[in-house]
This record gives structure tokens, sequence and C-alpha cells, in this order.
């Protein structure tokens, strides 16, 4: 069972988000990371530290001349 | 089909109207963002090419400091980004953004430059970074398709792209200037026609160097990844570089007095970009040294020698290249000279390296710690420095 993330709640679906295991794909790389995620409709919810922290480094890393 | 040459070049062969009305349109593009907004305030448009003197400039700096706030297309047009991580201080990233379009233009470029040297069933090898998708390999191996060339695969390695030439012995080599001349050194056997030297200062000393040991004409290419990776190539035998006229405007700035150089002076290289979307290029400072001509009515760059602190370095490289033996060289911290050579160490190597560089006139290492390149497996590419 997916843990309910309290307070974190879909704009249009009005439920609760879950922790999931979500597919990254960038420069034909993928990697998991498990972030929050309307159970009802998928959209997934990126957080600014993990937007402008570990986000950026990874982009930053694969992103070579 | 017309005759591969500058003056069919559509990179090369733009009218000053038609530069003057990309430049300002691009400059408008830019005047729409808080970084340029105030800065470009009453400047625009343009009456023609010389009013581009009175701008403000811009740097790398500015790039390092503000990154995607100097894009002026929204994120879902990028189509890539390529990091590039400063020497010195850590952690500061420099980020440079492009539209599907800005690389079309590069890939243009790279096929109009590389139909000079190669057509229809050459074959290239691109020993170059770059493999991931819109990186530098992988733009050119695409414009080298474009014109019917076959391209061999990537190597991560010298020993690789040793195995690699032997056996497919391609009719063009691009690459940076010292690894090309070690492979010129270990296998003269092969009998490229052309090679093409990249993405570093290039020694006059090894550029001829490598011509005399393939028997081949070597001409260079300058660019930078700012300008999404290209800007300039020598027509073979020309001694001329042809920059992208289509694309780019460049002025040679006085270093002193930051006022445009006359025809033939030394002076700064500052680009601005023409048809740039994602992140358009304001008379930014390159801190590359070149002059500058006119070719048929159209501006070209005489040479780009690279960046005025690395200079004492090209003094060493210039003197040191002609000896074979030496694979690549460093100087240590201590006033060191470290020597990766190719076989065993011989009495007189110590010798040749003193003399070639008592004959430039430079000062002599404290000593020279010579290693085997073999042995190391690796080259320090102590003269690959920032160009």
């Amino acid at each position: 069972m997916a843990e309910i993330i309290e307070g974190l709640v879909c704009g249009k679906c009005g439920v609760n988000a879950v922790k999931r295991q979500v597919t990254f794909d960038y420069m034909r790389r993928t990697f998991g990371h498990e972030v929050p995620v309307c159970p009802k409709c998928g959209k997934v919810f990126i957080a600014k530290e993990l937007a402008e922290g570990k986000m950026a480094e990874v982009e930053v890393m694969l992103e070579d001349k | 089909m017309s005759k591969a040459c500058p003056e069919n070049a559509q990179f090369f062969s733009c009218p000053e109207e038609v530069r003057l009305e990309k430049l300002n349109e691009s400059l408008k593009r830019a005047s729409t963002l808080p970084f340029w907004r105030e800065k470009l305030e009453g400047l625009l448009p343009l009456e023609n090419l010389a009013s581009l003197s009175a701008l403000p400039f811009s740097s790398e700096e500015d790039i390092i400091a503000c990154g995607e706030k100097l894009t002026a297309v929204s994120a879902t047009d990028i189509k890539r980004v390529v990091s590039l991580r400063t020497s010195g201080t850590s952690g500061r990233v420099k980020r440079i953004f492009f539209t599907e379009n800005d690389i079309k233009l590069t890939r243009i470029f790279f096929s109009e430059g590389m139909a000079w040297l190669c057509g229809e069933g050459d074959k290239a090898a691109i020993l170059m970074p770059g493999v991931s998708p819109d990186g530098l390999f992988d733009i050119l191996s695409k414009s080298l398709l474009d014109i019917g060339v076959n391209v061999l695969p990537p190597v991560s390695s010298v020993s690789e792209a040793a195995d690699l030439l032997s056996k497919e012995n391609p009719d063009v080599i691009i690459g940076l200037p010292w690894y090309v001349r070690l492979l010129s050194v270990c296998l003269p056997e092969l009998s490229p026609r052309y090679v093409l030297l990249s993405a570093d200062y290039v020694p006059r000393s090894l550029k001829k160097q490598i011509s005399e040991n393939w028997e081949c004409t070597v001409v260079e290419h300058y660019g930078m990844t700012e300008t999404g990776y290209g800007f300039a190539v020598e027509y073979p035998k020309s001694g001329i570089m042809y920059p992208r006229n289509n694309d780019f405007c460049f002025e040679i700035i006085n270093t002193d007095t930051f006022l445009p150089c006359k025809v033939g002076e030394e002076g700064e290289i500052v680009i601005s970009s023409l048809g740039r979307e994602a992140m358009p290029l304001v008379r930014y400072r390159t801190g590359d040294l070149g002059s500058f001509d006119y070719k048929n009515g159209f501006p070209v760059l005489i040479y780009a020698k690279g960046k005025k602190a690395f200079f004492p370095a090209r003094a060493y490289e210039e003197a040191l290249a002609p000896l074979s033996f030496l694979a690549d060289f460093r100087f240590t911290d201590e006033g060191e000279m470290e020597a990766l050579i190719l076989g065993a160490e011989k009495p007189e190597y110590s010798d040749a390296v003193l003399s070639a560089l008592s004959r430039a006139g430079l000062k002599l290492p404290e000593k020279i710690i010579f290693c085997n390149f073999h042995e190391e497996g690796k080259l320090f590419f102590a003269s690959k420095r920032s160009m």
C-alpha cells in the first residue's frame, strides 16, 4: 500500500498524493526516484528542493558537450 | 551541383543588409529579457552593423551568474542544454541553451564546411566528445551523413582510436590537436587527405608535423559551445577562417581601449548572434584573441589563438610539438616537467627537450620526469586549455 502524503492534495482530483517510484528520462538516460503522485490522474509533484537540488545536479552531469 | 567553396557557402556569404535585419531581430529578442532591457534601452534598432560597437558587452561571468535567465524562449522550446564546469572555482557551471533551430543552424554550418574536405562515399573519423543526443559528435556526424560521408563509430580512448584508424584508414580525421598529433606519430602508415583540428589552440609546428607525417592538408576550426560548437573553419590551404556570417557578427576589439580594431590588428574576439533563438549572444567577449580581414566583401577571421592567459603555455607547446618521442607534457607547481614518452626513456631525450626550450628562449624546467605513455595509459592533455 503506497504511503499517503497528508496535506498534499491534487488540485484537479481533490485526493491526497501518495509516494510512488517514478521513472525520469533525460538525455536518453533513465533513473527512478520516489516522489508524490496523484493516485487518480497520475500527476507527479516535484518539490522545489528536489528540482533545484538533486535533479539539477543530475541534469548538469548529463549535459555534456 | 555547385562546387563546395566559401563563396557558395550559405553560412559565409550573407549580405550586410540581411545580417543587419537579423541582428536587429536578435537584439529585439534579447531586449525582452530583464538582463538586457535597461542595457539596450534607447539603443535599438541599429542603423548599421558598425553601430553594434555602441552596445554593452556580455561575458562568461554573465552566463554563469544568470544561466537560464538569459534564455529568450520558453523551457519547452529548449532542445538541448550543455553544462560546462568552469576551471578554477568548483561548482561554477556555465549552461548554454539551444532550440532545435539553433542546432539545425550548426548542422548546416558543419555540413557546408565539411563539404570542403570530403563528400559522398568518403570515410570520416570524429575523435571528439559529445556522443549524447545533440552533442558535438552527434551533430557533426549527422552533418557528415547529410553530405553522404560515412562516419566511423565513436571511440573512448587513444588505443581504441588507434585500432579504429588502423582498420579503417579514414579519408578525414577530426580531433584535438595533440591527440591527432600523437596518432600521426604512432600510425604513420595512415593516409588521410585532410585533418581538421578543433577545440584547442593549434601550434604551427604541430600542424606542420601532422601534415608531414601523413602527407595531408591540415585545417583548423574555431568555435565554442556558446556559438553552438562551431564558428569559423579554414578553407584548405588558404590560411583564412571563414566564419558563420549568416548566424553571427564578430568584432575584434582592443583589449585596453575596448574600441574596434582595424583590419589585421590583434584584439579580443567579440561575438553577437543573429539567428540564435534560445540564448541570444550580445557582444559576448570570448576572451580569445584574433584578427580580421575581408574576403569578397565579407568579414573573415585571419586567426584565432586562444586566451591571452595561456600564452606562456602556447610557447611551450610550439617548441615541444616537433619532438616525436613526446606524447604529452605538463608542468607541476614545483616547476618540474612531466613528459609522457612513447617507448623506453633514452638518454638523449632530456637534452632534446632542453635544447628545444632553449632555442625558443623559454625558461627551463627544474627537473624532467619521464613517464611511459603506454604504462600510464592516458594523456595529460596539459595542452588542452579552454579556447
